[in-house]
């Protein structure tokens, strides 16, 4: 026969395995709460397209090409009205201009920004991708005629993206 | 004694729990961030020569419910960043690409706080 002898149970409460629960409480509650508190609102797609249509506003004047502007292109984003600090270095925007012949065959490019971006652009189609790391293109191609001794038909090809995700000031 | 411990020690607990929870599960964050990210869309997608009346009674009502009575809006053209501040805390930081050279002015208008944005000609 055992004998219950000075069996106090539950008395101890300042255990280890109390201060473990409370540990984990702490670290389910922190997590969700930094979890819900952080939303991100995603513009990236929209920056992109409205960059895209400026440089098409800037470019492309009723099916024209201002071929001047885009030949000088160390001085577009001034023409265009674009802040050249916005395309130094590792900067959260790029765009990259083509202008191709009839035949297909390039005539003039002009780029800038953080073309490092362009590999890992996440277009349209992509969008279902749940990741505010990948920078957000655009790409449209707009049917023209430049001039070039005489009028030509041609395509230029916008591609630009952004990476900008607004950060919190302290 | 070891009883009575618990009780404190628990009861701090939640309290510093709830602290932190009600602290950090307000909608400052997002509604500085969606006002910051909305003034650098209209930035991006205004034309030269446009004016644009912005109503940001949102963030002046949060700003007031924190007692904040600093600035609410920052504006650098050079560095083209905007900043919505509506507690002493912290803000949030946006960029915007275009180049105009802005003018801003924050006014009242039928109870309502507007931003008043004047979007002139290129810089450079």
């Amino acid at each position: 026969m055992v004998k219950m002898m000075n069996k106090r149970g539950g008395e101890k409460l300042l255990t280890f395995w109390w201060f473990a629960i409370l540990t984990l409480v702490v670290i389910g509650i922190v997590g969700g709460v930094s979890l819900m508190s952080y939303k991100e609102i995603d513009v990236k797609r929209y920056e992109a397209e409205t960059l895209s249509v400026k440089l098409e506003r800037c470019l492309v004047d009723l099916g024209k090409l201002k071929i001047d502007v885009l030949k000088n292109c160390g001085d577009l984003n001034r023409e265009c009205g674009l802040n050249d600090e916005m395309f130094k270095g590792d900067g959260a925007f790029f765009y990259d201009l083509e202008l191709t012949n009839s035949n297909g065959a390039r005539v003039l490019s002009c780029r800038d920004g953080n073309l490092g971006l362009k590999p890992s652009c996440l277009f349209d189609a992509d969008i279902k991708v749940r990741t505010n790391k990948f920078p957000v293109c655009s790409e449209r191609n707009v049917s023209l005629r430049y001039y070039e001794d005489k009028w030509i038909d041609g395509n230029v090809k916008i591609v630009t993206g952004s990476n900008q995700n607004g950060r919190v000031a302290k | 004694m070891e009883t009575f411990i618990f009780i404190v020690l628990n009861i701090a607990f939640f309290v510093l729990m709830l602290f932190y929870i009600s602290n950090n599960l307000s909608e400052d964050r997002l509604v500085e961030q969606r006002l910051a990210k909305q003034i650098g869309l209209i930035l991006d997608n205004g034309e030269a020569n446009t004016t644009f009346f912005v109503d940001i009674s949102e963030g002046a009502k949060v700003a007031k419910d924190n007692e904040y009575t600093g600035d609410i809006f920052f504006l650098n053209k050079s560095s083209g960043e905007i900043k919505f501040q509506l507690s002493r805390k912290s803000g949030y930081l946006f960029n915007y690409f275009s180049d105009y050279n802005i003018t801003y002015s924050i006014t009242d208008r039928d109870a309502q706080k507007y931003l008043f944005l004047v979007l002139g000609e290129k810089n450079g």
